[in-house]
């Protein structure tokens, strides 16, 4: 029997409508995901694993946002995070939590026993260098090393407002410009800002996340994608459903509520929730600002962005010594070099090694500042020329900045975006929502929240349970 | 050939990295394609966070 014909004869009978109903609630999904970062995908597997049916929509062709590698000549090259900091992250933490299992490679590893490596080390332009735990001996400061003014800063009990900046905090331990130096470019590496840009209350968070990570601060073995592999498995094992390269125009809303998305193919897929991981503004294009309250616009139109750049450099010797990441105060914009071939060799081509230097971009002018990033470098490592056997600039600025919302005054903590939108079953994560953290790794705090909000309305969902 | 919105472009440079033919090179914080070495593959296109670049045929 012709299809045409048997739709023809149920619609007679009367029961058309019932069956499509029927079929509608079987094949309707609970969760539509704009947006395969790890933001989504932490969602995703959480969400799976309580027998959610979703949907995760990725526009490129590869899943993990900035949280994977592209590979390049034979070097697995960040899309913009370097590292999740290991097991005691908060990412760490969270895919622990979820199921996703990664291995990581930590200090205590690389280092000798009962001796991790160090988390940093600072490199001055004279290319002299002083480790983490290392007393600091000619500056005559009142603090040890640089484990003890990190210790000195979480201890110490003056009070903080939403306005103390993290120089009032640092400069009530130490006046030492050394010190307030290496601060200045560890909030630099850590989040794109400086000491006058960064609360005091978050310089507090992250210097207490990186401690916490201790010796077992990491890499994930094979890189960061190897974290989104592991959520990827965990997603595909529980019945979701990864597409990449399938663009979303818009997000269906009907009776202020959201029924599903519209695909840039111009297919509709209909779902009970959506959540969308893709960031604000693009959050605003997809809903319509008309379909927006004025102050949840105002708050996105006023975001203050963090503009950065990266300089990735495969070598044919290593220039930082064993360490994490080399700290580098006299530099004017590189604020930290991570090195991930210290961790994981397998990034590399055999016999090669590989440094991620971050930049904060502080003007428009790109040529001018990516020549004072490679001065800044070429002080720090003179023979660096020489070395060179790949050489990847990468500007994250305009459209696709290192985040939208810059953790700065106004914008860190609970002042970030909420995961419930202003729309009946629209959620947000990702890097622009409620948390702290070293950068992405504010992320999962988000996330928690948003399945928390979920959770209120279905008692079927876990809420992972950790204490960020 | 491959049209680059220059305006567009962040210059994240993933359309460099995704190219298997290295027909693209970051000069000056430019993006340039060079056309004979290019095959029109268009991964750069998808790759493109910001949907700055566009292939287009002759025909």
């Amino acid at each position: 029997m012709e299809p045409a014909f048997i739709i023809a004869l149920l619609k007679q009978f009367g029961y058309y409508a019932k069956i499509n109903e029927m079929v509608k609630k079987m094949v309707e999904r609970d969760f539509i995901i704009i947006g395969a970062g790890i933001g989504g995908l932490m969602t995703a597997a959480s969400l799976c694993r309580d027998g959610k049916k979703v949907l995760i929509l990725e526009q490129l062709p590869f899943i993990g946002g900035r949280y994977t590698e592209i590979a390049h000549q034979g070097y697995e090259i960040t899309s913009g995070a370097w590292t999740s900091m290991g097991i005691k992250s908060h990412i760490g933490r969270f895919c622990e939590e979820v199921g996703a299992k990664v291995d990581y490679i930590t200090l205590r590893d690389r280092g000798q026993k009962h001796r991790p490596a160090p988390l940093f080390k600072v490199r001055f332009n004279n290319q002299k260098e002083l480790d983490f735990y290392q007393p600091i001996t000619d500056t005559g400061v009142n603090v040890e090393s640089f484990f003890q003014a990190f210790m000195n800063i979480l201890a110490k009990t003056t009070e903080i407002t939403p306005e103390t900046s993290s120089r009032d905090l640092v400069e009530a331990i130490t006046k030492d410009e050394m010190i307030l130096n290496v601060m200045d470019h560890t909030i630099g590496t850590a989040s794109g800002l400086n000491l006058d840009t960064f609360p005091a209350s978050e310089l507090r968070i992250i210097l207490h996340d990186l401690l916490k990570t201790g010796g077992k601060f990491g890499f994930a073995k094979g890189g960061t994608k190897s974290i989104i592999k592991a959520l990827e498995l965990v997603i595909l094992n529980n019945g979701g459903e990864i597409r990449t390269s399938t663009g979303v125009e818009r997000i269906i809303i009907e009776d202020d509520m959201a029924k599903g998305v519209e695909l840039e193919n111009g297919v509709s897929l209909s779902a009970k929730n959506v959540i969308h991981n893709a960031g604000a503004h693009r959050f605003v294009k997809l809903v319509k600002p008309k379909n927006l309250p004025s102050d949840f616009l105002k708050y996105i139109n006023h975001a203050k962005p963090i503009d950065c750049a990266a300089i990735i450099l495969g070598l044919d010797k290593p220039v930082t010594s064993d360490c994490a990441i080399t700290n580098s105060p006299d530099a004017e914009r590189v604020t930290g070099i991570f090195a991930p071939t210290f961790f994981d060799p397998s990034v590399a081509p055999p016999g090669k090694h590989m440094i991620d230097c971050f930049i904060v971009l502080q003007s428009n002018n790109i040529k001018k500042e990516m020549d004072i990033a490679w001065n800044d470098l070429y002080s720090l490592f003179p023979n660096l020329d020489s070395l060179i056997h790949m050489k990847a600039e990468m500007v994250f600025y305009k459209q696709w900045p290192g985040a939208e919302f810059g953790q700065t005054f106004g914008q860190v903590g609970n002042q970030r975006l909420d995961p419930e939108s202003p729309i009946e079953n629209l959620y947000l994560v990702g890097m622009d929502c409620k948390g702290s953290g070293v950068a992405g790794d504010l992320i999962p705090v988000g996330v928690q929240l948003c399945l928390k909000r979920i959770a209120e309305k279905d008692k079927k969902i876990k809420v992972p349970s950790i204490a960020f | 050939m491959i049209e680059i919105d220059r305006e567009q472009c962040c210059g994240c440079n993933y359309c460099t990295l995704s190219c298997g033919d290295e027909a693209l090179s970051y000069v000056n914080y430019q993006i340039e394609v060079d056309p004979d070495k290019c095959e029109l593959c268009g991964a750069c296109v998808y790759y493109c966070p910001v949907k700055a670049i566009r292939v287009l045929r002759e025909d």
